[in-house]
């Protein structure tokens, strides 16, 4: 054959023939990209283990509806919350370090106040079960317990000595930071889930805690702490002289006041508060009286903040020694006091110097902190000092009765109240239904460590964290902030003092729902995927495909090199490198 | 149409009767007044061509692989350095297949500075892969400048019209001027085929290649070269045929009962057309052939003429220093194979480097030295260099 | 999902690929990438003309090609040359609406393809110049070009001896041929690099390009830093994102919030290891008289 007419196996000339995708580049790489879904530490730091991350991502886009749903997943108050949350969770956010930490509370009073406005009700959607539950004490943590149990199908019967339910959110706080319809229309939906109120009888007197075992499978006991932890000075019998609790409830009954013209409050913390600034609304002049510094103070800054706008005065290094008056208080002596070592509370202990003043008042406040009475206490219950033993879950010593609220041992709030009714609700949930195992395997489910547990995470329908769901927490380092701007929070409208010494309007008007979304749209979602695409867009493979089942993007492997540029580009610390065998 | 042409306006006129599509050009003596005259009927109407005045010869070839990837007709021109610039390109040309032409007209080397004519440009773009086309007058190189396009687009490979500096490109001779319409019969537009950049059939062209192919390549350019002979003597008589005027790689004059054949190429080949009729006069058993292909090297129609002749003697315009003139290179390889008896002896000579003049007289001087020497030098010999 | 708390809104990114997945790029390539959302600004009809550089790898070896755009393979120093023939081909055949872009590294542009580049500049041919400028000629293995920045380590600067002069300004160069559009831009910001492909591609005449691309292997840093590293030359000036409209009309693209000193960047490079604080403040000095050169052409000229 002449040579012309041979052939070879290639084109004329090189033109390319085969799609470069039969070079498997992914075999290069020694280290392989992954998605996980971390924890926010707004969520950690949540004592009712809400997802807050979630909900802000709702309500950035306006689905407020789901957004209110995700909050009753795990609470059944978002407007109270809203409004009585120390919101500890700010304090936490990572955007603290970028400008300023996102208003989480204005959000989830929005979320709630919608969820009142639009009349959204709570499905229980798991069949009816024929175990019954006993619910001691109608206050946050009952409620919450009741709350969490009904959901999952229990018959539950609230029981409460007083004739309203919502222990101290009714009895304790005033109206100006939670009015009244805002706590009846949250407390009613309760009713509307099937849960028996049975309010008026205190049992241990009307019932036997005996009875109540008997007739019920499980009974939860939150009854609250109402002991007001003694002043022990002279005088204290005098007319003129309250204590905090009693103070506000009275006021909260509507009852007339019997506060005077000229009050001293004794004591820091968010009760004295609550009683200074009520009595300025009674018209009274107040100083708070505290034995340490205003940085020891345990109330919230913000509560502070308001106390003084309205013009209550402080007295701090002071503490009282002995009431002067006859039949009524006339005034009180104080002694000077300087700060010290730092004792158990992290902080510095008040130290007596011995030198004294005067100061004139009508009227005495008693706010230094309450315990339980342990008269209200089953009587089989094991405690220390009025402090009910529990474990991690609830669960007292014996085995069919469970306690939350300020009765445990953890932080008198509403918010960790309300926490420790769902983690309770869940223990016996696990012990009606016999559940084997340990109770450690619920860790899982918490929000870190350090979080509560959430009943979205044990049912998986949690907004994120649902692909390698882990339980570390994002600190800003492990983000890449450069991806969000730099925007000032919202400024919180508070009414005019002069409107709020008229009477007990509520002091923070509701936000507006611009307000509230755009207040959620500076949340930066921490550690969870929101399909931003950074991973995708920067991909220098083209290797970050759109998950086709629906949900993020996923790393095809045949091509991915390892490069870590998805993981050092995600915005939120959701992806990390893992190194391959 | 019959007008009076300088072998430059052939050339222009020869891409303009090939409907020439992109020319990207660069001014350089002796080349320029093809360019000056293209831009001129580009401006005047008569040829609808894209020109781009690029800044170099290096670009001008470069623009030409790119519009020939595009997928049209390109075409430049050049000379000497220019061509020497190109020399990179010349065979990226080839090896990307695009079928671009291009009339060189030859220009001695600097340095020094000079802008007369010798081979030595083109002949030094032996290996690149062009087709080499060398003209003796300006109907030549008018006929051969439409020809160019149809061998080269038939390969896929590109061709080289090549004339002398001033003796061609600045001498004006009547030449006649074919129909346009039937140029466009001859040689219809350039068509691709699926080799170019078509967007509708996104492919990378000329990516890196592995040792496992790139042989299979260049032994394709190979096959083509080897293709071109027919394809030129296909196309030469096609043009014959349509035109009138053959041209042949290998055109022979009263070589049949010559003892003593001389090669030339280019415009020698006028001159020694006289002076092989002046020895003819005088008794002499003289003949001469006339080169028209460097590239692909006509071996086969070469051995035809000369097998059996006593002596050969080669003019090269051109020379490779340290070794010899090139066509004589070419021609020794050749007849190598040629058995003993009819090998004919052979004799190289340089003449005419930088422009100087071959004459009759140096011609007839060169036969004198071939029939009177019994063996060739050692080396070409280098004919009327003033040595002192 | 998406979350409407960010700074760029990955939404407007165009889904199209005009290139798959299989190149054979270093790990981390910022020149790989840089092509990828290029094409996604661009679109199509799209052809591309690219000389020797990583690209001439990238794609993968003959007979493959991870390319959805013809992709012609040119010589080094004529990629302009190139696109002007492409294109005038295009223009001849009836076919003017394809964008010809040529896509060079620095090497094949601030060096040995800057004559033909200026050619095609100044004859203001119809085209895309695109140069992906990794500081140095990466694809032979880390030698410096006229690209590489002072103090930079290379295999042809070693440490005991880094190059001692300053990156050639080739935006400036390019300007003064008063061409219709020129654009820096960097894969670190893709939203203001993709519009700028976009108006280019809209854009009648000569239009130039210049990205800065990280080369991980040749700035002797983690692949992963890529786009951080791209991104804090931007946000210490050292590669400011602008453009200029007919080397009259400047306008910076990219207002960084916060002026970065360039200490972090130098840091995060092996090739700038070898410095001393006194060199990086040296730098640092150059680099704020540059952009202060430009700035006044953004306050003036806008």
């Amino acid at each position: 054959m002449k040579y012309t007419e041979k052939k070879v196996s290639v084109p004329l000339c090189a033109v390319s023939t085969t799609p470069g995708l039969v070079n498997k580049t992914g075999s290069w790489k020694f280290a392989e990209p992954l998605f996980v879904d971390r924890i926010s530490p707004c969520n950690q730091q949540c004592p009712a283990g809400e997802d807050i991350t979630g909900y802000m991502y709702l309500a950035s886009q306006e689905r407020f509806e789901e957004a209110w749903e995700l909050i009753t997943e795990e609470n059944p108050f978002p407007a109270i919350m809203g409004r009585v949350c120390f919101h500890t969770c700010e304090e936490q956010c990572n955007r603290k370090d970028h400008d300023q930490a996102v208003s989480i509370h204005t959000v989830e009073r929005f979320i709630g106040d919608y969820g009142l406005s639009h009349g959204l009700k709570i499905d229980v959607t798991e069949p009816q079960k024929d175990k019954k539950i006993a619910v001691v004490g109608a206050g946050p943590g009952g409620l919450s317990a009741a709350f969490h149990v009904r959901k999952r199908g229990y018959h539950v019967t609230i029981f409460d000595r007083d004739q309203n339910p919502g222990g101290l959110m009714r009895y304790g706080i005033p109206a100006y930071r939670l009015p009244k319809d805002i706590l009846d229309a949250e407390i009613g939906r309760l009713s509307e889930m099937g849960i028996e109120f049975k309010m008026g009888v205190t049992i241990g007197k009307d019932i036997t805690w005996d009875a109540l075992n008997t007739q019920f499978d499980a009974v939860f006991v939150a009854v609250g702490a109402y002991e007001e932890t003694g002043l022990r000075i002279e005088g204290l019998n005098k007319q003129g002289i309250f204590e905090a609790l009693e103070f506000l409830r009275e006021i909260n009954l509507d009852k007339k006041s019997k506060a005077g013209k000229n009050m001293a409050v004794i004591g820091g913390g968010n009760s004295a508060i609550d009683c200074a600034r009520v009595s300025r609304r009674l018209g009274a002049e107040v100083t708070i009286v505290y034995r340490r510094g205003e940085e020891e103070m345990p109330a919230h800054p913000e509560e502070i903040a308001m106390a003084k706008e309205e013009g209550v005065g402080f007295l701090f290094l002071a503490t009282p020694t002995e009431v002067y008056g006859q039949e009524h208080i006339t005034g009180i002596k104080v002694e000077k006091m300087a700060l010290g070592e730092v004792d158990d509370s992290g902080r510095r202990r008040p130290v007596p110097t011995g030198e004294t003043f005067d100061i004139d008042c009508d009227g005495m406040i008693i706010a230094i902190g309450e315990g339980t009475r342990v008269d209200d206490l089953p009587p089989s219950v094991s405690h220390k000092k009025g402090v009910v033993e529990t474990d991690q879950m609830g669960q007292t010593t014996e085995s069919t009765l469970f306690a939350g609220g300020d009765i445990i041992d953890i932080p008198h709030t509403v918010t960790h109240s309300i926490g420790s009714g769902k983690r309770a609700s869940i223990a016996i949930d696990r012990l009606l239904e016999e559940v084997k195992g340990e109770k450690k395997s619920l860790d899982q489910f918490r929000w870190g460590d350090k979080g509560n547990i959430s009943v979205g995470r044990m049912k998986g329908t949690t907004l994120f964290l649902r692909r390698n769901p882990s339980l570390e927490v994002v600190d800003y380092k492990d983000m890449n902030p450069f991806y969000f701007d730099h925007r000032q929070g919202m400024k919180i409208d508070r009414i005019p003092t002069k409107k709020r010494l008229k009477g007990f309007q509520e002091v923070i008007p509701s936000p507006s729902e611009q307000k509230a979304v755009s207040e959620a749209r500076r949340c930066f979602m921490c550690g969870s995927c929101t399909e931003c695409g950074n991973c995708h867009i920067f991909c220098p493979e083209s290797a970050i495909k759109t998950d086709p089942g629906g949900y993020g993007y996923i790393p095809d492997m045949d091509y991915c090199k390892g490069c870590g540029i998805c993981v050092n580009e995600c915005p939120r610390g959701a992806m990390e490198m893992k190194f391959m065998e | 149409m019959r007008k009076v042409l300088t072998g430059n306006v052939a050339v222009a006129y020869g891409a303009m009767l090939a409907d020439v599509q992109v020319v990207p050009a660069y001014p350089i003596t002796p080349q320029t007044t093809i360019i000056e005259e293209l831009a001129t009927m580009q401006a005047e109407g008569l040829v609808d061509l894209d020109y781009i005045r690029v800044e170099s010869e290096h670009s001008a070839m470069a623009a030409c692989i790119g519009a020939s990837m595009g997928g049209a007709r390109a075409f430049t021109a050049t000379c000497g350095q220019g061509l020497f610039l190109m020399h990179e390109m010349l065979h990226y040309a080839t090896g990307a297949r695009t079928p671009v032409v291009l009339a060189n007209v030859n220009r001695a080397a600097a340095a020094p500075w000079t802008i007369w004519s010798d081979q030595t440009d083109s002949v030094s773009q032996r290996e690149t892969g062009w087709i080499q086309l060398y003209c003796e007058g300006n109907q030549e190189v008018l006929d051969t400048t439409i020809m160019a396009f149809k061998i080269a687009e038939t390969l896929r490979l590109p061709a080289m019209i090549v004339l002398d500096a001033f003796f061609l490109s600045h001498t004006s001779e009547p030449i006649d001027i074919p129909d346009r319409e039937t140029v466009r019969d001859f040689l219809p537009p350039f068509d691709p085929g699926d080799l170019w950049l078509d967007p509708n059939n996104p492919r990378t062209f000329g990516g890196i290649t592995m040792s496992d192919a790139y042989m299979e390549f260049r032994w394709q350019i190979q096959r083509d070269m080897e293709k071109a002979k027919g394809v030129i003597t296909e196309v030469h008589e096609e043009f014959a045929k349509v035109f009138g005027r053959k041209y042949h790689q290998v055109e022979a004059y009263r070589a049949e009962d010559a003892d003593v054949v001389m090669v030339v190429s280019g415009t020698v080949a006028s001159t020694g057309r006289d002076a092989i009729d002046l020895l003819r006069e005088k008794g002499h058993q003289v003949g001469m052939i006339k080169l028209k292909t460097l590239r692909p090297f006509p071996r086969e129609e070469i051995i035809a003429v000369l097998k059996g002749k006593k002596k050969v003697a080669i003019i090269d315009r051109n020379f490779s220093p340290g070794a010899t003139g090139i066509w004589a290179q070419e021609i020794r390889s050749a007849l190598y194979e040629l058995p003993e008896g009819d090998r004919p002896l052979i004799y190289g000579y340089i003449a005419g480097l930088g422009g100087r003049d071959i004459s009759v007289k140096i011609i007839e001087g060169i036969y004198q030295k071939t029939v009177k020497d019994d063996r060739p030098d050692d080396v070409d010999m280098w004919i009327g260099v003033n040595y002192v | 999902m998406y979350s409407l708390n960010q700074r760029f809104d990955n939404r407007d990114i165009p889904e199209d690929e005009l290139l798959t997945s299989g190149n054979v790029a270093c790990a981390g390539c910022g020149a790989s990438l840089s092509m990828r959302l290029a094409l996604k600004g661009l679109g199509k009809p799209t052809v591309l003309a690219v000389p020797a550089c990583c690209w001439t790898i990238i794609p993968g070896a003959w007979p493959l090609s991870i390319m959805d755009v013809p992709f012609f393979h040119c010589a080094f120093e004529t990629t302009a040359a190139t696109i002007s023939g492409i294109k005038a081909a295009y223009r001849k055949r009836g076919m003017d609406d394809i964008c010809v872009v040529g896509w060079a590294g620095d090497g094949g542009t601030f060096d040995i393809g800057i004559q033909a580049l200026s050619g095609t500049a100044e004859r203001n041919d119809d085209v895309l110049y695109v140069c992906y400028d990794n500081e140095a000629y990466m694809n032979t293995g880390i030698q410096r070009s006229g690209a590489t920045p002072i103090g930079s380590w290379t295999t042809t600067t070693p440490v005991k001896n880094p190059k001692s002069e300053q990156k050639k300004d080739i935006d400036a160069i390019m300007i003064a041929h008063k061409i219709p559009y020129l654009a820096t831009a960097t894969a670190a910001y893709p939203h203001d690099m993709i519009a700028k492909f976009k108006k280019a591609r809209s854009i009648k005449g000569m239009r130039f390009i210049h990205l800065f691309a990280a080369c991980p292997t040749g700035w002797r840093m983690p692949e992963n830093l890529s786009i951080k590293v791209m991104r804090l030359a931007v946000l210490s000036n050292i590669f400011p994102l602008y453009e200029v409209e007919n080397g009259e009309t400047y306008r910076q693209t990219v207002i960084p919030d916060e002026i970065m000193p360039i200490d972090e960047y130098m840091h995060l490079q092996g090739r700038f290891r070898h410095l001393t604080d006194e060199d990086v403040k040296e730098f640092q000095k150059m680099v704020d008289k540059r952009f202060g050169h430009l700035r006044e052409d953004f306050e003036k000229k806008n």
